[in-house]
């Protein structure tokens, strides 16, 4: 029996990554990818979900290289029967943030440069208390997080989940507005129509029109059988 | 099934003007088709008459609409970072599917041209939006299912400047032989749902604000009409006729009307 948990994120740090750079502008659209989402709800390479990896792939603070392992960190995932959809923003604001910096090493080995030329730029963040929404589908009970980090800055963000009651199975024609992520269905469902959001690694796609399983609770129906596939 | 995508741009560069013309976003729309698949796009390419897409002009997002218009010309280059959007109608059945890895892959590392300048596609939009009214998808069969068989007003919207080939020559008047025929032709090409061509012999035109507007070409210029006309069904008219008449209505989003629609012209809406 699948347990669906819908999880609210609420923003208590402006929210940064990179979706887009414009020359000096770096975007953060507001969207959360499900890959992101997995690593920051603790599902990766974790002994309480038995998700553990093998040792060379392991989640370590220390990476020797700088290579992501979705396939290699996310099929265990697949195995345990979880699987977390990219989050959108039930609400969020944006704020422009102008950084600039001079080098100021106090130790310079190598000769000292001639000019002292700042670095500027403006990353638009997503504003605390923002909320995102997402919904996480196992196999068995999950124990998640109450706080989380996510972005490039470890903003914090708490973690609200619930679980939805008197799912129902079915199949046929539907409408999932909320974001999905296209490699993640496209194999099972037949995708009609949809929006695409642009990021890496996976653009994200929403107001789906699929048709194919779904689980039909409060008013929503949730695509089934989603799980972590990989183009090759 | 016919689609009505938005693509929502950033230049990273300023584009000028210069590059601003159907030719150059034609060429463009033929790059992102071929980098996706080559023979589709080559065949795109060679279609000389009836082309299965159309393209608008590049709009900037924050403008003030001006009516139902949209912009065809410019006087200034766009500068980088200004949110663009770009509408892209796909006729045929097959073109959406074949052209998914375009829509799921765009990497935003990946540039785009027009000129010298670079673009960024931030996000496509395929289904019907609060606020854009361009972006929707039917099938040829939903049109016709969905069509009214009681409406006898037809309100279109002229939103980019619209001409017609009567016989050697362009006439930029919207009669409804040509404004319907146009459509019928195109339906007919693509639906698999035949009409016949009498149908139009009901409709007399009620209500028009329109005028001529020139588009700039390389071959010179062209006069096109814009604003907004509407025509009524008149006399004792079948209700299939009338759900016939609704139906090419209804298509005009996705098919334009008239010459030249991959080039951006002919970009025309039902009002009501």
């Amino acid at each position: 029996m699948t347990i669906i948990y819908r999880c609210t994120l609420e923003l208590h740090d402006s929210l940064y990554y990179a979706t887009r750079e414009i020359g000096r502008l770096y975007e953060t659209e507001p969207i959360l990818h499900n890959y992101g989402l997995c690593y920051a709800l603790g599902l990766v390479d974790s002994d309480r979900h038995a998700t553990t990896v093998a040792e060379e792939d392991s989640y370590r603070y220390f990476c020797p290289e700088q290579v992501p392992k979705y396939e290699a960190h996310l099929t265990p995932l697949n195995q345990q029967g979880i699987y977390v959809t990219p989050a959108r923003a039930v609400n969020h604001a944006t704020v422009l943030n102008t950084w600039k910096y001079a080098n100021n090493n106090y130790h310079v080995e190598m000769e000292k440069t001639q000019k002292n030329i700042p670095s500027f730029g403006r990353a638009k963040e997503i504003a605390p208390e923002s909320q995102f929404e997402s919904f996480i589908l196992s196999q068995k009970p999950l124990a998640l997080p109450r706080w989380v980090r996510l972005g490039k800055w470890a903003s914090k963000a708490s973690v609200e989940v619930k679980e939805l009651s008197q799912i129902k199975q079915s199949e046929g024609e539907f409408v999932f507005p909320h974001p999905l992520n296209p490699l993640d269905v496209m194999f099972t469902h037949q995708v009609l129509s949809y929006d695409t959001v642009n990021m890496p690694p996976v653009s994200l796609i929403r107001n789906v029109q699929m048709r194919g399983h779904y689980y039909e609770t409060e008013g929503l129906k949730i695509p089934a059988r989603m799980s972590y596939r990989f183009g090759n | 099934m016919p689609h009505s995508l938005i693509l929502n741009l950033q230049p990273r560069s300023p584009i000028s003007p210069h590059y601003l013309t159907g030719k150059h976003l034609h060429a463009l729309f033929l790059t992102l088709v071929s980098s996706v698949d080559q023979p589709l796009g080559d065949r795109l390419h060679e279609q000389k008459t009836e082309k299965a897409f159309t393209l608008s002009p590049l709009q900037i997002h924050d403008r003030a609409l001006r009516g139902n218009r949209l912009q065809w010309e410019y006087g200034r280059p766009i500068a980088p970072g200004t949110s663009c959007w770009w509408r892209v109608s796909l006729l045929e059945d097959s073109l959406f599917s074949r052209l998914a890895p375009l829509w799921l892959n765009l990497n935003p590392a990946q540039s785009w041209h027009l000129g010298s300048a670079d673009l960024t596609i931030t996000s496509v939009l395929g289904t019907p939006q609060p606020t854009q009214p361009w972006a929707n998808f039917s099938s040829y069969a939903q049109l016709y299912e969905q069509a009214s068989e009681e409406t006898k007003q037809i309100t279109f919207a002229f939103c980019t400047p619209t001409t017609f080939r009567q016989g050697k020559y362009d006439s930029a008047l919207p009669t409804r032989e040509c404004v319907f025929h146009s459509l019928l032709n195109r339906w007919n090409q693509y639906s698999g749902i035949p009409f016949s061509e009498d149908i139009v012999e009901c409709l007399f035109p009620s209500f028009f604000d329109i005028q001529t507007e020139l588009v700039n070409h390389p071959q010179g210029k062209w006069a096109g009409c814009v604003g907004t006309i509407a025509y009524r069904i008149l006399g004792d008219v079948p209700s299939a006729t009338i759900r016939q008449l609704n139906t090419l209505a209804d298509f005009a989003l996705y098919a334009g009307v008239g010459r030249k629609t991959p080039m951006g012209m002919g970009m025309v809406r039902r009002l009501i």
